[in-house]
């Protein structure tokens, strides 16, 4: 008897503390990434970003004359089946909209999710807004009326720095290093059938996946393949210790080839490695901002200072503000909240960002932007800035890709139109 | 390019790093009986203790400092911790061990951040010692191969011909004896704990500092422990650098099963299971390659290569 009711105060008091509870009539966003393991500080960061610009939304009156955002963060570890905890979590909680990115397998768990849910529960839908992609599938085969994605696809990555790397004559024979999982496969098959369509002006001549996360901690022997290929660029999607080792090994060897990256941008490598790597290394990374080149837009300009107050931190990525301003965008025209509402007018709205107005394609409800190919300024006015920690260095446009080249085919066929 | 010398150099050198950061391993197991599965954690708190030293004092005070450090913690670990449990106890140890990697491994990244730190050897080092086939060896390598040289025979020549090695060396076959002669174990595993924690001092900051580099490499120190033979410092240096030379020659000469695939079935297409086969090459794969060793060598020798006990 008192064992019983031992566990049922305990169980009590979990069901209490554990939920986050929500405030009545107010749009209710989940984001579900890893607030715990070796990603935490990703997802706390991208968490806090959210927060800041749905702050920034709610502090000048909200959507639809006064009713406001709540966010929400639901720590998935890093663990898939934590995320699909967390969508049932979000879904008992009646949350509307949920934002994920981090990694494409949680990406996809969502996804499959929302699928079923909304299935299952008209009325009580749920929408996904993708801030990464990762994984072409996810915004192709498996495209969903009930997502959108606010990033380019890979493809579309890779397009732009091969526009980049072309007009910068940054090089003509390529090396790909990528990561042995779902996304170094899509940089690797992505590049692949661009260099095969044979528009590129590039020559693949050597490609390679190796073990992620870590696990290579001796670079110099791929090293030494990429000087044996003759290769003078060298493309890699690494990233967090796997380009920090290798960028260091390749530097320290004095290997005579650029890097194209794709996240050379994340500031904890720019960080551990330093300008000088950098700068002998000739980084060039494609992504949606760089704070050194605003086009002038208002926003922006605000933003680049704001953020820096507040959060300490240089405002350099762009596409979480371009979801939000997605996202009120469509509420204003469909005049409701509700997902299904939203969803169905998303397609079209436009969205201002510093190389010009971008879209959402009504299509697949994919991000349409003009892509910013950077590479690394020594002399940058705006360094990156990560929690009070200068960087010392920055970014420069080094070309601007137009939105219309972007815009690559979809394979997606929305076949859940409600 | 001339690649056999390049296997062989490169590999030598990935090998002396990898003996470094065994070497302490090996001497606890080998010589103590005890599993120390914090060892690569506290391997860990050396290099970052050794980052904050370096950009506090610089790198030669770092260098000295973190070793020290790690030391002392290392002796007051086992006597708080270890002590209470029996050396014959393995479990226990293995568990206690562990709750101590994860606590330490948390504690650095509390301390230091999630995020990769900017750790950089001092500049001159970075500077080429010579070219082979067109890539620049810096000079920090080699300084690591002469430390960990220096490191082996130091150990070495402890065991084999310092009093305190004898004793050691007696006190694992008959440990009641020793201490029938009036020789104080305790000090001297205090003696042994701590250098083995020290070692891992002095490797840590010479590889490379983030967060998430000691669940990497315990399992690899582990497999040139076992496969090395338990309490063999030479096994462990051999098995260091084979396990060096094979990582290099895996990567330098990319063997993959797509000709056999191929020449049976035909090119195959992306997706499908054959396709999968296909890409298995010994680049992708390289990592895996010392576990594939350890199974083998644990199937056809369990007690390791030079090992004087059985796991």
């Amino acid at each position: 008897m008192k064992f019983l009711t031992t566990t049922a105060l305990a169980m009590g008091l979990a069901a209490l503390t554990s939920a986050a509870a929500f405030a009545e009539d107010t749009i209710k966003v989940a984001i579900i990434e890893p607030l715990s393991g070796p990603l935490a500080a990703n997802g706390a960061d991208i968490l806090e970003r959210f927060q800041f610009i749905f702050n920034r939304v709610n502090a000048a009156g909200g959507v639809l004359g006064g009713t406001t955002f709540e966010v929400i963060g639901i720590d998935n570890g890093w663990d898939v089946e934590k995320t699909a905890q967390a969508m049932q979590q979000a879904a008992d909680q009646g949350v509307d909209f949920v934002i994920n990115g981090i990694g494409p397998q949680h990406a996809a768990a969502v996804q499959g999710f929302i699928k079923k849910h909304n299935d299952r529960n008209p009325g009580n839908e749920m929408a996904f807004l993708v801030h990464s992609a990762t994984d072409s599938k996810i915004s192709n085969e498996n495209c969903t009326f009930w997502q959108a994605v606010f990033d380019p696809t890979v493809e579309m990555k890779l397009q732009a720095l091969v526009e980049g790397m072309k007009a910068e004559k940054f090089g003509s024979k390529v090396f790909m290093i990528n990561p042995d999982f779902e996304f170094g496969h899509a940089v690797d098959e992505g590049f692949k059938s661009l260099v095969g369509a044979g528009e590129t002006g590039l020559e693949l001549v050597g490609a390679e996946l190796m073990a992620p996360f870590g696990q290579v901690t001796d670079f110099t022997p791929l090293i030494a393949r990429i000087q044996a290929s003759g290769a003078d660029v060298v493309l890699t999607g690494n990233f967090g210790p796997d380009l920090i080792g290798f960028i260091q090994a390749a530097t320290d060897a004095g290997l005579k080839a650029k890097f194209a990256t794709l996240y050379g941008d994340d500031p904890s490598s720019m960080g551990a490695l330093g300008a000088d790597r950098y700068i002998a290394a000739d980084v060039m990374n494609p992504v949606e901002y760089n704070e050194n080149d605003t086009g002038g837009v208002a926003v922006l300009e605000e933003l680049n200072v704001e953020y820096r107050e507040v959060i300490k931190s240089n405002y350099g990525t762009d596409r979480y503000r371009m979801m939000v301003d997605g996202l009120v965008a469509a509420i204003g025209k469909a005049g409701s909240a509700e997902p299904k509402d939203v969803m169905a007018n998303i397609g079209g709205v436009e969205i201002a960002s510093a190389g010009g107005t971008g879209y959402v394609r009504a299509e697949d409800h994919q991000l349409i932007i003009p892509y910013f190919v950077m590479g690394v300024d020594k002399e940058a006015k705006h360094t990156v800035l990560f929690k009070g920690d200068d960087k010392g260095f920055g970014w420069k446009t080094r070309y601007l890709v137009p939105a219309e080249d972007m815009a690559m085919a979809t394979r997606c066929e929305m076949t859940d139109k409600p | 390019m001339d690649v056999l010398p390049f296997v062989i150099l490169n590999g030598a050198l990935t090998g002396m790093l990898l003996f470094m950061l065994a070497a302490g391993l090996t001497l606890v197991y080998g010589l103590m009986g005890i599993i120390n599965f914090a060892h690569a954690s506290f391997y860990m708190l050396g290099a970052y203790l050794g980052y904050q030293f370096t950009v506090t004092l610089g790198f030669v005070p770092g260098l000295i400092l973190a070793p020290a450090v790690l030391g002392l913690l290392g002796v007051a670990f086992r006597r708080l911790i270890l002590f209470r449990i029996g050396i014959q106890d393995q479990v226990r140890q293995l568990l206690i061990t562990f709750g101590a990697a994860m606590v330490v491994t948390e504690g650095v990244q509390m301390i230091w951040g999630r995020y990769a730190v900017a750790y950089h050897a001092p500049r001159a080092m970075l500077e080429p010692l010579f070219n082979l086939g067109g890539l620049d060896f810096p000079i920090y390598r080699f300084f690591i191969l002469a430390v960990a040289t220096g490191l082996f025979v130091a150990i070495y020549g402890l065991l084999r011909f310092s009093r305190v090695g004898l004793i050691l060396t007696a006190a694992q076959a008959r440990p009641q004896m020793v201490r029938a002669m009036g020789y104080d174990l305790d000090h001297i595993h205090d003696l042994v704990f701590g250098l083995g924690l020290a070692v891992a001092g002095l490797a840590g900051p010479m590889i490379g500092v983030y967060p998430v580099m000691a669940e990497r490499i315990i399992t690899l120190l582990f497999v040139v422990v076992v496969v090395g033979g338990l309490g063999s410092l030479i096994g462990a240096l051999v098995v260091s650098l084979v396990l060096g030379l094979i990582d290099t020659a895996a990567v330098t000469y990319r063997i993959s099963l797509e000709p056999v695939v191929n020449s049976l079935f035909g090119p195959q297409e992306r997706g499908t299971f054959l396709f999968d086969i296909a890409s298995i090459n010994t680049t992708t794969f390289a990592p895996m390659l010392p576990y594939l060793l350890m199974l083998l060598v644990l199937l056809l020798r369990p007690r390791g290569l030079m090992g004087q006990r059985d796991l």
